[in-house]
């Protein structure tokens, strides 16, 4: 079902004159009439609902904070489209470069090639491996992250976590171990794959 | 590739992006473009997607749309945030006159009060700097555009609980009875005290911190992994996939150099520059010069000297002023 781009102009002029005046009343209006279709616009670029969520949020409410300095002239959705924009260009920036989204992709490519399997959404996928990474101990999580994430070795990760280098060395592949039975060899070696930089 | 074409592929990359079904090559083109691109250019990409297209409202919860509009009417229409001015609230002290003495006295204790239960919020534009004490003593330089709030009468209850949005140099008072807590957009950060430049924009994709002297908890709320940093590391929170990099021996001078900028006026009011001073050394300025001063200034002032600074607003307005206590006072020169 599509809808509609733009409402007839008159009625818009109306309400922004209202907004301006405070009317809650229009503000709600507003909200109705664009809210479902900016948050669903905001998740095509930065794909985790929760993120879409607060840029919407944060929009609508600066909406209302400078509904003073609104011309009469303006029309609402470029009006938001010049709130959204930083938004929106950075968590265009922060997804395209993300390794865990490559990795998705590189999933999702693998997978088109056998079709029985199921196909994940970002959200879902990126969810999985923060849940697995999760459920380790805190101490693996700890050396996963320094490992895969930020390049050390096992000597540098001893003298972070004040371990010695052999615990680091055991607990490094029990997490690996773990990680491979709950994600799967594939995903598990996607994301460290593309983890590593 | 002609501009023409690296914008029709970019445009084609771009709604395949979106509707997420960009092959693992694609990824990679669009990802050189990407970075290669302005903002500007961007934006205008965006812009024109949010325009013009039919914008596929299906899978969205209608749930999730209502969830949103409560959150959004509950932080706009009940919470009342309390801007406090230094400027308003000397104007109205040195006007009343003595038999309103009474009637003024009342006016501040119910201000003392309405701010005790609400919020405190203080807040900064752009261009502008601020300095806040908070009521156990820390000092916290704010930076432009930036927002501090914590609640006056449940500060040092339990902890010290403030929400930041922004830059600042935070300066924060010893006590270990009573935690240190900063919540911003996907972080937490605890100390008991000490001293650091917080990078923390809600807009922005990724968050800074410098620790220059003490201890630091940093937590990002997304991975719940919590980080300890040391004097002279630096943290970077990626907001995208909540992990946090420390990095050793930050250059702090080069983090916190926008505190020891000039400030700059261009054709203000002598009223606006005053405020500047007044909101960025935390000071009182009163004047009592007999005709309304309306020459416009332009020039720099200094904005870690308050001498210098006041000799700058005396020479150019011939003025003279006197400091009593933490207040100016302005007068003509005789």
């Amino acid at each position: 079902m599509s809808t509609r781009k733009t409402l007839p102009k008159i009625n818009e002029q109306k309400l922004i004159e209202e907004l301006k005046n405070n009317s809650k009343i229009a503000f709600e209006k507003i909200y109705n009439m664009y809210a479902k279709q900016l948050y669903a616009f905001c998740l095509q670029y930065i794909k985790i609902s929760e993120d879409a969520e607060e840029i919407v949020e944060d929009i609508f409410i600066h909406l209302w904070e400078i509904r003073h300095n609104i011309k009469k002239e303006d029309t609402l959705r470029p009006l938001l489209y010049i709130m959204a924009k930083n938004y929106l260009i950075n968590a265009y920036r922060s997804q395209i470069n993300s390794p865990i989204y490559e990795a998705y992709i590189n999933y999702e490519n693998i997978l088109s090639e056998d079709q029985t399997t199921h196909h994940l959404e970002f959200e879902d996928f990126f969810n999985q491996f923060k849940n697995t990474l999760q459920k380790l101990p805190i101490t693996q999580q700890k050396i996963i992250t320094l490992s895969k994430i930020e390049s050390l070795n096992n000597k540098e990760i001893a003298s972070r976590l004040n371990l010695s280098e052999q615990t680091v060395k055991n607990q490094l592949s029990i997490a690996l171990k773990t990680l491979r039975k709950e994600l799967g060899f594939v995903k598990m070696a996607l994301f460290l794959l593309f983890l590593v930089n | 590739m002609s501009i023409n074409l690296r914008s029709k592929r970019m445009e084609h990359l771009d709604k395949k992006y979106r509707y997420n079904d960009l092959t693992p090559e694609e990824l990679i083109k669009l990802k050189e473009i990407v970075n290669s691109s302005t903002d500007e250019q961007i934006s205008s990409l965006i812009q024109k997607s949010w325009l013009n297209d039919d914008i596929d409202t299906s899978n969205v919860k209608e749930e999730n749309i209502n969830k949103i509009k409560t959150r959004i009417k509950s932080e706009i229409f009940k919470t009342r945030t309390f801007h406090f001015s230094y400027t308003s609230f000397s104007k109205i002290a040195a006007t009343i006159l003595l038999p309103l003495f009474i009637l003024s006295t009342l006016f501040l204790y119910k201000e003392n009060k309405k701010q005790e239960s609400e919020n405190m919020v203080v807040s900064t534009s752009e261009g502008e700097r601020a300095n806040i004490t908070l009521p156990d003593g820390s000092i916290i330089s704010l930076n432009e555009k930036s927002k501090l709030t914590y609640t006056p009468k449940t500060f040092s209850k339990k902890e010290r609980n403030i929400q930041f949005d922004g830059e600042g140099y935070f300066n924060v008072s010893k006590d270990k009875e009573h935690p240190f807590l900063i919540n911003a957009h996907g972080l937490q950060i605890k100390v008991l005290g000490t001293k650091f430049n917080l990078h923390a924009r809600k807009a922005e994709s990724s968050a800074e911190l410098i620790l220059e002297e003490g201890y630091v908890s940093f937590t990002s709320l997304k991975t719940s992994d919590c980080v300890s940093i040391k004097p002279n590391q630096k943290a970077i929170l990626d907001k995208v996939t909540g992990i946090i990099k420390i990095i050793n021996n930050a250059d702090i001078q080069k983090a916190t150099a926008w505190k020891r900028k000039e400030m700059i006026f261009r054709n203000n009011s002598l009223a606006f520059v005053l405020q500047s001073i007044e909101k960025n050394y935390e000071i009182n300025i009163k004047t009592t010069y007999k005709d309304s001063i309306s020459d416009p200034f332009t020039g720099t002032i200094p904005s870690s000297n308050l001498n210098e600074a006041l000799e700058v607003i005396e020479k150019s307005y011939h003025l003279k002023s006197t400091i009593i206590g933490k207040s100016i006072i302005l007068t003509d020169q005789k």
